[in-house]
């Protein structure tokens, strides 16, 4: 397994510059980073009134976000695999994911054609490492691509909304994604040491890079019991790729390499709310997603290919009490990747999200402005089969997925976020 | 019957294949054998190196970690794959 990571050190440094300006987070676009009501609600969130999580699933809701908020948020879990070929018991491997972040959003302050327009930015940094990307030795590895990396990202995301007439919001954002670039030199020199190790020398230099990925959004809310939200997210990856140059007197041998970690893929999502009681609202949101464009770990095309697929998700929110919410939120993702009947073993099948989560807001009991998220979310996979195809083979076969093979996984994750309002009511103070 | 060792590992990580230094302290074994139905004939897959009987109807995995006094451990996977062969 070839790992390229940067430690905490230099998360330190980057997470200073990423959040100079403000900060906010999947919120940030890192998966599983999101804020937990976002989570309860199993990201059904396109079409409701936004929060802080509008950053990146709708940027066009930061513009409902009407004082100036403060959202801390954590999250804690594990990622189970079972893999297994034909007849034999297999392994289990399980995969900690961590992260923290902050997300803020606030109308700006001013006269009130300005107060229209709302800033959100959010950051998510993993527990582990600010950024991973595996790379496993042989390309047959069984792995998901679905989880993988992507638990180990650092997301920022900075969103701009406004609020126009006619109930209309639109917003843009972006989401910085780092890319690592590290070119090795590997040289020999006879006169360094006594011997040959002591002869090698290795320079590595590290450039960590910065890429946007573009989201744009819409909300509309024609009735007080509907609304409607459209959002086109870019999607990305994260990559790392550099050069060997390795030279030992007059030999002299170049290699690049490229690794390609996926963030999320290209996304249109559609989403409704409504609210058929005064205090219940129910969401749908049908995400497309451009899965047919995946590349591997090694930036290669996937043989057979991805397809597209249509994430459906749905949600309700019962506001039992001013102070007291409830939330469960369920989600059909689709697996992207066909039966891996060739060299590759991408773990991967359809997939069943559910979450349940409260939130409490203690400023209508307390006087103190603090809301309390905290969510419980788990994943549930189809067993996933594949049969390998001789055909696929030519010459010696060494498959690690052959002559088939079952997987299952699994992912249970609590997420607790800090709702910290930091000013009154900008619409408010406009009305009074 | 296939002859599985472990012998060349060496103590330390080295840039060039290079044999073990005699005097480092031993290191510790741990074979996984996976994928082919397989009978280990002598050794075990706790030692240095054994032999292993496989019906070859699949391939099998070869899974060696070592592991030496300080903890550090180095992991390596070979497959001792299937030949097409005429029937």
């Amino acid at each position: 397994m070839l790992a390229l990571r940067w430690g905490r050190a230099q998360a330190v440094a980057v997470a200073v510059a990423l959040s100079w300006a403000s900060p906010t987070a999947a919120d940030s676009g890192a998966l599983f980073g999101e804020s937990a009501r976002a989570a309860s609600l199993a990201d059904s969130v396109v079409a409701r009134p936004g929060d802080t999580s509008a950053i990146y699933f709708n940027p066009a809701g930061v513009a409902d976000v009407d004082r100036p908020t403060l959202v801390l948020l954590g999250h804690a879990g594990n990622q189970r695999y079972r893999f297994a070929r034909f007849g034999e018991l297999g392994r289990v491997t399980d995969r900690p994911v961590t992260g923290y972040g902050f997300s803020i959003a606030s109308p700006i302050p001013g006269p009130p054609w300005l107060n229209r327009v709302r800033l959100g930015a959010s950051v998510q940094i993993p527990g582990q490492t600010i950024i991973a990307v595996s790379a496993p030795v042989r390309r047959d590895e069984p792995y998901s691509f679905y989880y993988g990396d992507r638990t180990e990202r650092t997301a920022a995301t900075f969103a701009l909304a406004v609020e126009l007439p006619w109930t209309i919001n639109v917003g843009a954002a972006v989401t910085l994604t780092p890319t690592l670039i590290a070119p090795t030199d590997v040289g020999f020199d006879a006169n360094r040491g006594a011997t040959v190790d002591e002869g090698v020398f290795v320079r590595q230099d590290r450039d960590l890079r910065l890429e946007p990925a573009f989201i744009a959004g819409v909300r509309v809310q024609p009735l007080d019991e509907l609304a409607l939200g459209l959002v086109w997210r870019q999607g990305g990856s994260t990559r790392a790729r550099g050069t060997f140059d390795v030279r030992a007197g007059a030999i002299r041998v170049t290699d690049v390499y490229s690794f390609n970690s996926l963030i999320a893929p290209m996304e249109l999502a559609l989403g409704v709310v409504a609210w058929p009681l005064a205090n219940v609202s129910i969401s749908l949101d049908a995400t497309w997603a451009r899965w047919s464009e995946f590349r591997t770990i090694y930036d290669e095309a996937p043989v057979p290919g991805f397809s597209d697929v249509v994430d459906l998700r749905a949600a309700v929110e019962w506001t039992a009490h001013r102070s007291l919410s409830a939330r469960l939120g369920y989600a059909f993702l689709p697996s992207p990747a066909p039966e891996q009947t060739g060299r590759q073993n991408l773990l991967d099948a359809n997939r069943h999200e559910i979450a349940f989560g409260l939130g409490l807001d203690l400023e209508p009991l307390t006087g103190f402005a603090l809301q309390i998220d905290l969510t419980a979310r788990f994943h549930v996979m189809e067993e996933q089969r594949a049969t390998k195809d001789p055909a696929a083979f030519t010459g010696t076969i060494d498959n690690l997925g052959y002559p088939g093979f079952t997987a299952r996984g699994s992912f249970e994750q609590v997420l607790l976020s800090l709702v910290l309002p930091l000013g009154e009511s900008i619409r408010a103070e406009a009305e009074e | 019957m296939v002859e599985l060792s472990g012998a060349r590992s060496s103590a330390s990580l080295s840039l060039v294949p290079s044999p073990p230094d005699p005097s480092a302290p031993p290191l510790e074994f741990t074979w996984r054998l996976e994928g082919a139905e397989h009978v280990i004939v002598t050794g075990s897959t706790l030692e240095s190196a054994l032999s292993v009987r496989t019906d070859g109807v699949r391939p099998l995995h070869v899974t060696l970690t070592t592991m030496n006094l300080d903890g550090g451990e180095a992991t390596s996977l070979t497959t001792i794959g299937l030949d097409e062969c005429s029937p």
